[in-house]
């Protein structure tokens, strides 16, 4: 058993090393200064990382995308269970939100600035108006994938709505809101950095943006390799709450 | 003892004697709107349970025969007639009616014991006193030892166990079972048979337990109820004259052959003369 989940990591590690080594040896063969061996992302990393720049930056980044996921998983996880459960809230809410789905809301940052200003509040709130579409759209599945039979044992039991919403819809709804956390966390990362592209001299984005302005592209990529990592850590740590807290689906992938 | 006995107009709501009518049907009839058109699951039917009695009702598969459990459940409401228990129209699902599903709707998040437990904590019995009468229940269905099991642990017939204890908790007058051994193995579905009577010969409990197997109706019924197809209605209302307590050894009475060769020709005829709508799912 141990061997053979090995065996499994050692391919991945030897897949990471493969892509690695191309990209090296392009770097090298490449001759352009603009395209950066992994020596020099290493060096610029190790540079960012000592003088604390990149800590900072960071932490600005996360706290804003942070924040905007949060609300995001608010607001979607109460409506979403609201559409879900009345008509007539769905048909409020679900037309609307099924026609602004495909539209990039990216699309709507000049006018969000133009509200908020260049600060910290339109980012966050960039972030949590991307974010909720897929937070919504899941915790709305969810709430509706309650088997029948589990709803009328609600009602021969004679829970109260209360009831049945914490011992019965919610842990339903759970794995479906967490498959969307799992979709929203990337969608965190990618808002915030574009916003971050723009205005304020704060957060990953703003690093990568000042890098590439200055030709430095070895500390671009030393940031978008945070970046990774931090999608990376983000995802696993979803998938390590959805084993402890859906512990009873065994096996099902998110 | 009250077979066949029909409720008096206007005795609807008239205070009921001991060993008389617990459920009543009368003139019950449902249609469902399907697309553009109407299905008329069950027709004018009539149909008196005693207190105490197991009733078993038995039919090809959209004979409505579920749809009658439903209404008694007050899952659904008639489309015309009325549905009382204890003398009381039914307007709704309620506590005092069981219901016992074909797969055990239990919560895989949650124990066998607070599975069993839920119905009391949503009463608002204290966590403790729950888990304990819990204990009780699962002890008396005869999974002692599984109570921290998930359900996923569970076998399916222990699974249907779990959720026979769980519909007791709530102390309920009337056992309804939708097919309740329908996805169980031959031998466990005879073993959890015996396993009913054994558990209802002491508990007074009303029983109507929908089944489309033969063998099944007569050995658990004090009667056997009969359905017919399009629409649903009842074609026989059968008493069946076997000892009680039932045991394994009844399975072997003669007169057990004969209930099921009437019944099985019965149905044949009445399966014969439909044309079969699908059954419908809860």
């Amino acid at each position: 058993m141990t061997s053979r989940i090995d065996r499994g990591t050692m391919r991945k590690v030897a897949g990471v090393l493969i892509a690695l080594a191309a990209w090296q040896s392009f770097a090298m063969s490449s001759g352009s200064r603009l395209i950066p061996g992994i020596e020099d992302i290493a060096i610029e990393f190790a540079g960012l990382a000592l003088n604390g720049e990149l800590a900072d930056h960071t932490l600005t980044s996360l706290s804003q995308g942070l924040l905007g996921l949060f609300i995001a998983f608010s607001i979607a996880s109460v409506s979403g269970y609201a559409a879900a459960r009345n008509w007539a809230v769905d048909a409020a809410i679900h037309p609307l939100v099924s026609l602004a789905y495909p539209v990039p809301k990216l699309a709507l940052y000049p006018l969000v600035i133009l509200l908020l200003g260049l600060g910290w509040e339109s980012r966050t709130a960039q972030v949590a108006l991307e974010c909720f579409f897929p937070l919504f759209v899941h915790a709305h599945a969810g709430a509706k994938a309650v088997a029948p039979r589990m709803e009328w044992l609600a009602r021969n039991v004679d829970a109260s709505p209360w009831q049945a919403a914490r011992d019965v819809i919610v842990p339903t709804a759970m794995p479906y809101m967490l498959t969307g956390l799992r979709i929203a966390i990337p969608i965190m990362l990618i808002v915030t950095t574009v916003t971050e592209f723009i205005g304020d001299s704060q957060g990953l984005g703003y690093l990568i943006a000042r890098s590439a302005s200055y030709f430095d592209t070895a500390s671009a990529f030393a940031v978008i390799v945070v970046l990774g990592a931090l999608g990376l850590l983000g995802d696993r740590l979803v998938v390590l709450a959805r084993d402890r807290l859906v512990f009873w689906e065994k096996g099902a992938s998110l | 003892m009250n077979d066949g006995r029909r409720a008096e107009p206007g005795a609807g709501g008239a205070p009921v004697e001991p060993g008389s009518n617990l459920i009543r049907l009368r003139d019950v009839s449902k249609t469902f709107q399907r697309d553009d058109h109407v299905v008329h699951a069950l027709d004018a039917l009539d149909l008196c349970v005693g207190r105490g009695e197991f009733v078993t009702v038995l039919g090809p598969s959209g004979c409505g025969k579920t749809t009658l459990l439903h209404l008694v459940g007050g899952f659904e409401l008639p489309t015309a007639g009325t549905v009382s228990v204890d003398g009381c129209e039914v307007m709704g699902p309620g506590r005092d009616r069981g219901m016992v599903f074909q797969e055990a709707t239990l919560f895989p998040w949650r124990t066998t014991r607070s599975n069993v437990a839920w119905p009391m904590e949503v009463e608002g019995v204290g966590r403790r006193e729950a888990r304990r009468r819990a204990d009780r229940l699962l002890a008396r269905v005869g999974l002692r030892g599984f109570e921290n099991a998930y359900p996923s642990e569970l076998s399916g017939g222990m699974r249907q166990r779990a959720a026979l204890a769980r519909t007791l908790a709530m102390e309920p007058s009337v056992l309804l079972m939708d097919e309740p051994f329908g996805a169980l193995d031959a031998q466990t579905r005879e073993a959890m048979q015996e396993e009913l009577m054994r558990l209802w010969q002491a508990s007074g409990l009303t029983v109507m337990f929908v089944t489309h197997d033969i063998s099944e109706a007569v050995f658990l019924g004090d009667r056997v109820v009969v359905m017919g197809v399009s629409p649903g209605r009842i074609v026989e209302d059968r008493r069946i004259d076997l000892p009680r307590p039932r045991t394994a050894q009844t399975r072997t009475d003669p007169r057990v052959l004969e209930y099921r060769a009437h019944l099985w020709e019965l149905l044949a005829r009445h399966r014969a003369a439909s044309d079969p709508e699908p059954e419908r799912v809860p």
